[in-house]
């Protein structure tokens, strides 16, 4: 396990900088240090509030979407390098990550 | 207390439901716009019909945050609408509609609810059990031909009674009980056949008439566990179509819709209605016996008893769950 530097623009804009640690759930960081109410679903692939934009050094680095997801980024119209936080497991990454919370309340 | 390894445990709980198409409700029974749950099979599960006509049946509990979905619920067009947050699912079991979200998760739009298979054939509305919830293995058996026009439906029976389902059809192949609880004279032998899931009993025998001796023919049909089908053709010519459906180990439901062929004349008529009669009181003569009698699974039979334990052995069969064992070969 190492630590990973996340650096996350808020929906109001604001940054939050983050330490989080490799294996943990990124929907589940974004969760219990920037707003409760991301993730309601719980990482059923169903509600799309822990909708991100990564950069696209970092999306290079995890696994690709499931059907499942791809679907659901589909449905929500949500374009390149976005995913939904709840299925990413974070990993290495030397220059950290920067996401995007994209879902509008 | 349920008198299990007592002296009165009468062995009924511990057989297993059968898989097959069973009777849940007459088809006027659940009209357009209207919802109920039925228990059967040891379950229940909620039936609709929307305004397109088409029957659904579902599990009950909705995948949301588990209502009930036969409670306070409603059919809106042709959709089930939950009481609890308005999730409304199609005959699909796929959500059609969640009002206050903006977007219906794509794996919510295919089936979510687990549906039932369902067919309305000849008036009754069938559903296919299975405990695995495998998908039917053989059609829902329709009336035979009428001869002349259309069959008149003439009378609609029910009774729930206390007994597994089994034991009530196996009452056919019980020759001796025939004499001895009906009073009709012993039946001549028949041609008894096992095809598969279908199951045939036909008996041809002289019968006394006012214009004296002529051949009659019973011919049962029973498709399933669920389902007999008998034709009495004589001077008149009855259909008495007959269904079967376990509540649950102890206690089933049957039911019968008893037909007549169309232009009958007064006198024909009259020996229409009393044999339509007589098959009801000869129902009312083994309801008692049916509702106290116990299990034997190993039966004391001897010559003149009939053909129960082939009977049984095919009847094994409706309880082969697994998808490997019981196909139709």
């Amino acid at each position: 396990m190492s630590e990973v530097k996340l650096t996350i623009i808020d929906r109001s804009g604001e940054t939050h900088r983050i330490t989080a640690e490799t294996g943990e759930v990124l929907m589940h960081v974004l969760r219990d240090n920037v707003d409760l109410e991301i993730g309601i679903c719980g990482g059923e692939i169903s509600c799309g509030t822990c909708l991100v934009r990564l950069d696209s050094a970092y999306t290079e680095r995890i696994a690709a979407a499931s059907k499942d997801e791809a679907e659901m980024l589909d449905a929500l119209g949500a374009g390149d390098n976005a995913r939904l936080a709840c299925q990413i497991v974070l990993v290495d990454a030397e220059d950290g990550l920067q996401a995007k919370i994209m879902l509008e309340e | 207390m349920t008198g299990k390894h007592t002296a009165l445990d009468r062995g009924y709980a511990d057989l297993p439901i059968p898989f097959g198409w069973f009777a849940v409700a007459m088809c006027d029974e659940i009209k357009p716009g209207e919802v109920k749950t039925l228990q059967y099979f040891n379950t229940e599960f909620v039936i609709w019909r929307g305004e397109n006509g088409q029957v659904t049946a579902v599990d009950p509990y909705c995948p949301h945050l588990g209502a009930h979905l036969g409670v306070n619920s409603e059919v809106i067009g042709n959709d089930l609408r939950c009481p609890f947050h308005h999730w409304s699912f199609n005959g699909a079991g796929a959500v059609a509609d969640i009002p206050y979200t903006k977007l219906i998760p794509p794996k919510l739009k295919r089936s979510c609810l687990s549906t039932w298979p369902v067919e309305e054939v000849d008036g009754v509305i069938f559903a296919w059990y299975h405990p695995h919830k495998e998908a039917p293995k053989w059609e829902v058996a329709r009336l035979p031909k009428c001869p002349d026009g259309d069959w008149v439906l003439a009378e609609t029976h029910d009774w729930v009674i206390n007994i597994h389902c089994q034991e009530i059809t196996e009452n056919g192949q019980d020759h001796a009980h025939f004499g001895a609880v009906h009073g009709v004279p012993f039946a001549p032998a028949g041609e008894f056949k096992i095809e598969g899931w279908v199951r045939r009993n036909t008996v041809v025998a002289e019968m006394k008439t006012p214009k004296g001796l002529m051949t009659g023919k019973i011919d049962v049909t029973a498709t399933g566990p669920g389902q007999s089908i008998t034709e009495y053709t004589d001077v008149t010519h009855v259909v008495q179509s007959q269904q079967v459906t376990p509540i649950n180990s102890e206690m089933t439901h049957l039911r019968w819709q008893m037909y007549h062929i169309p232009g009958l004349s007064e006198g024909r008529m009259r020996v229409t209605q009393a044999r339509m009669r007589d098959l009801v009181k000869q129902v009312h003569q083994d309801i008692p016996i049916w509702n106290r009698k116990r299990f034997m699974e190993k039966p004391q039979l001897v010559q003149g008893d009939g053909p129960m334990l082939a009977y049984r052995e095919q009847y094994a069969r409706f309880y082969a769950f697994d998808s490997d064992s019981g196909s139709d070969t």
